[in-house]
């Protein structure tokens, strides 16, 4: 059995030992991917075929702590649950209660070459220094413009992804952080790419819009261990709360507002779509693009839309919010790169797209958390995997109805500094569609016991 | 100049269990070519526009529900053949930093309302620019902002072949396997073939069929265990030019469709060759470290591109890297062999065993995990296994036996 781009090649088996492997008759050999290895390893042991294993490249490694530092008791209770599963397996702890720590427990545990992947360069970086400072080791990267593999090697998942057919046999350890990634149809291919017998999902929120989450299991293994941001807030996490403040439209914008919404349910209407169905909003997409009257709805929808995302009376909220927390630290969140450019414009604070290059984005952060910059302005790209312990206050403008984005950008603000008291406040268009979104995305039990209507 | 159209783009229809694509006919062509000429005309008047501003005055040119595809297609390739650059005046990042850093500091100083127009006033003053300017530099480096400096340099008629050759490449990307009967007409043609197919590592098999015929087997995207979107930018650098260059006739396995439907597509190229596979140094840089190291020379070793081709059963025409010549004897050549078949390297250990006089080096990574030892009893060519990277002390000390 060997390594090969990413698969396995098994050669010898009779048709009866193969059962259930793909044949390739351009390397006349069997094929498997290569996250098959544990289970194929312990079939060949099971069936007691003697076999010769040429794929395993990676260390057993001595790591030794550089810090003493005790455990909390839902990491060491995580670890137990793990290492319980065959150390293969996710947990899902809340942003800022200490994942890492979990994962440095699970590489002391193991004694493996580990492979830490992580969605950004920033998680890159910060996982980089966690290591080298906890094991005083060389620790490699992989992405942003660095390569270099090192037996405890950190990676972007698109870095992991590029290279997996290569490095896919050096890690007997691989840590997925932010696991919730991993599901999308690229990159779950570095996870089946690699042959790593024991694998550590860590992730606050591994449930997914598309519902591809139940892939978790096949590519790591299954939910070990659990806590809810309600189990640590006031213990390991800051005390929070959330306050919704609905705006109304103005005149005009609600005669636009109803305008442009009739013309869009009206096309849906007159087509038979169910909005509510799984499908439905697909078909009226899809729909929209045949015919003249599809597509005016569709700019329908799309004018709604950015009517309640941002009225005026929602920047003037915004205004007054920046006001109240002149002294604080700030990010604001918004559903759209559009909006999120007309309050940088309009405020003038500096805003994180993907469009932003690392070095200005690494800039801005560090402005924000040295208070060179009271308030960012972001869409997406800093719901998770952003660590700015000193931000408190999180001010959500607009946003879509998934409760996982919504509990990434309460988990901002949530990490537990001193007495820092959080606030999450999001700001609602009244008598809108936007005002069910909110309700859906607010379905959480983060949310539950903690509710203020208005400020 | 070209550009890949995404699977919605490709206009295609079934039969039975045969894909074709949907040529345009007499009056779509001259209708493709009125909104290609459109597009042209209208990006030749847009220069300084943005890329925002030049996909809406886009979207105003006319067309039917049933062109919408084709029109698409043509803003892609065209947009894509466009050149676009960010104004520069200002240099946008540190433009923002200050801007924003002034805010920030006017912000916490407030004792009224904030003065944005007051911040980019202040800032203006420092670095020479007036609010205006300001405010169109601030993110002029955004995608959307960057300003059209070039259209493309394209007629209407040639937009449209290149959509045309697009839509045929859409759909190769989409083969498992590629079957294409080739007219080469020297070895020279089919040694740049081989060298083209190999430096992009394809998975692939040439095959002599007759005097300057030739088969050509070729691993599509869609036969991987997992789809590669690296091999299929590869595979598609190397069909566009079989395409072009002396394909008689091509034949694909397809796997079409959301669903993967298992299709056959057929091809009859037009009988126009557009010169050979030239123009192109395809050669992998372990083998131009080679041909420049001064080493050989050093020792009185001439080293070459190769010009002969070898016929190694099971693997077809095999065409050697390089060539090595000292005087007074026998050349040897040297073939580098890629790091996913040993299959590759079984069978030309085969050939060699029944062709003693035959002097070539195959070198192989040890990362293929190969063993000099299958070459065990050839006399004349053998395997040099090296690891880490290929360097020319390694490949003297091969030769130095066979020279």
């Amino acid at each position: 059995m060997r390594f090969a781009l990413g698969t396995l090649e098994v050669r010898g088996l009779s048709p009866e030992q193969a059962e259930g492997l793909s044949w390739d008759d351009r390397a006349l050999c069997h094929r498997v991917s290569a996250h098959e290895y544990a289970p194929l390893l312990r079939r060949l042991h099971k069936a007691g075929i003697p076999f010769d294993d040429q794929a395993r490249s990676y260390d057993s490694l001595a790591l030794v702590p550089r810090e003493q530092r005790q455990p909390r008791p839902f990491q060491t209770e995580s670890i137990a649950a793990w290492t319980g599963q065959k150390s293969r397996g996710v947990v899902v702890l809340p942003t800022g209660a200490g994942k890492s720590h979990v994962a440095l427990l699970a590489m002391l545990e193991k004694g493996r070459s580990t492979l830490v992947i992580a969605p950004t360069l920033d998680l890159v970086r910060q996982w980089h220094e966690t290591l080298t400072r906890f094991f005083a080791i060389e620790v490699g990267i992989l992405g942003g413009g660095e390569h270099e593999v090192r037996p405890v090697t950190v990676s972007t998942y698109d870095s992991a992804h590029l290279h997996m057919e290569r490095y896919g046999n050096r890690f007997g350890l691989v840590v997925f952080d932010e696991c919730h990634h991993l599901p999308g149809d690229t990159y779950s291919e570095a996870a089946r790419m690699c042959i790593a017998p024991f694998r550590l999902g860590l992730t606050a929120t591994p449930e997914r819009s598309d519902g591809r989450e139940s892939l978790l299991d096949e590519l790591v293994g299954p939910v070990v261990y659990r806590k809810n941001i309600t189990d640590m807030a006031g213990t390991y996490l800051a005390e929070y709360e959330t306050r919704r403040i609905v705006v109304e439209l103005s005149p005009e914008e609600r005669e636009e507002y109803e305008q442009a919404r009739d013309l869009y349910l009206n096309f849906v209407r007159s087509q038979g779509i169910a909005l509510s169905s799984p499908r439905g909003f697909q078909e009226f997409v899809g729909r929209s693009t045949r015919t003249e009257a599809g597509r005016r709805a569709y700019a329908g929808y799309r004018r709604q839309r950015s009517l309640a995302f941002a009225p005026a009376a929602k920047l003037e909220k915004l205004e007054e919010l920046l006001t109240r927390h002149a002294a604080d630290r700030s990010i604001i969140f918004t559903e759209d790169n559009r909006t999120a450019y007309e309050i940088s414009r309009r405020f003038l604070v500096p805003i994180i797209t993907h469009q932003t290059k690392v070095k200005e984005r690494t800039d801005i952060l560090s402005g924000l958390a040295e208070g060179r910059y009271q308030a960012i302005v972001t869409s997406k790209v800093l719901n998770e995997g952003v660590d700015v312990p000193s931000a408190s206050v999180a001010i959500v403008v607009s946003g879509n109805s998934s409760v996982l984005e919504h509990v990434q950008r309460l988990g901002r603000i949530l990490r537990q500094v001193g007495d820092k008291r959080a606030t999450l406040y999001e700001l609602v268009s009244g008598n809108t569609s936007e005002a069910k979104t909110s309700d859906r995305r607010r379905e959480h039990a983060a949310y539950r016991a903690r509710r203020r209507r208005s400020p | 100049m070209s550009a890949l159209l995404s699977p919605d783009l490709i206009a295609t229809r079934r039969r039975g269990d045969e894909l074709k694509l949907a040529p345009l006919s007499a009056a779509d062509r001259e209708r493709a070519i009125e909104i290609a000429q459109e597009i042209l005309y209208a990006l030749g008047g847009l220069l300084g526009s943005t890329e925002e501003e030049v996909e809406l005055c886009l979207g105003g040119i006319e067309c039917t529900t049933r062109e919408k595809k084709l029109k698409t297609a043509l803003e892609r390739l065209a947009l894509s053949n466009s050149t676009f650059e960010a104004p520069t005046e200002l240099a946008p990042v540190e433009l923002r930093r200050m801007v924003f850093e002034e805010a920030a500091r006017a912000r916490a100083e407030m004792r009224e309302k904030f003065d944005r127009k007051l911040v980019l006033s202040q800032v203006g003053e420092r670095v020479g620019a007036t609010r205006e300017e300001l405010e169109r530099a601030l993110f002029s480096d955004l995608k959307g902002a960057a300003e059209l400096r070039a259209a493309p340099a394209l007629s209407a008629e040639a937009l449209v072949a290149m959509y045309e050759e697009a839509q045929l490449l859409g759909v190769f990307l989409r083969a498992v396997r590629v079957r294409a009967r080739l007219r080469l007409e020297n070895p020279a043609e089919v040694r740049t073939l081989f060298w083209k197919l190999k430096f992009r590592e394809l998975l692939f098999r040439l095959e002599e069929r007759g005097p300057g015929e030739y088969e050509l087997q070729l691993e599509g995207p869609s036969s991987l265990l997992v789809s590669s979107t690296r091999y299929g930018l590869r595979f598609s650098q190397v069909i566009g030019a079989v395409i072009r260059a002396g394909a008689t006739s091509l034949e694909a396995d397809v796997l079409w469709g959301k669903s993967k439907r298992p299709l056959t597509f057929r091809h009859a190229p037009r009988p126009i060759r557009e010169g050979a596979y030239d123009a192109e140094d395809d050669l992998r840089p372990e083998l131009s470290a080679l041909l420049e190291s001064p080493l050989f020379e050093e020792k009185g070793i001439w080293v070459a591109r190769a010009s002969s081709l070898l016929h190694v059963p099971g693997l077809g025409v095999v065409v050697p890297d390089l060539e090595f010549r000292s005087a007074g004897s026998a050349p040897v050549f040297f073939e580098l062999l890629g790091e996913t078949s040993r299959e590759a390297a079984f069978k030309r250990a085969d050939w060699a065993r029944q062709n003693p006089s035959s002097r070539v080096i195959f070198a192989a990574s040890s990362r293929l995990r190969v063993s000099p030892e299958i070459f065990e009893g050839v006399q004349g060519s053998r395997l040099l296994v090296y690891p880490g990277s290929l360097t020319p002390k390694k490949v003297l000390v091969a030769l130095q036996d066979l020279l």
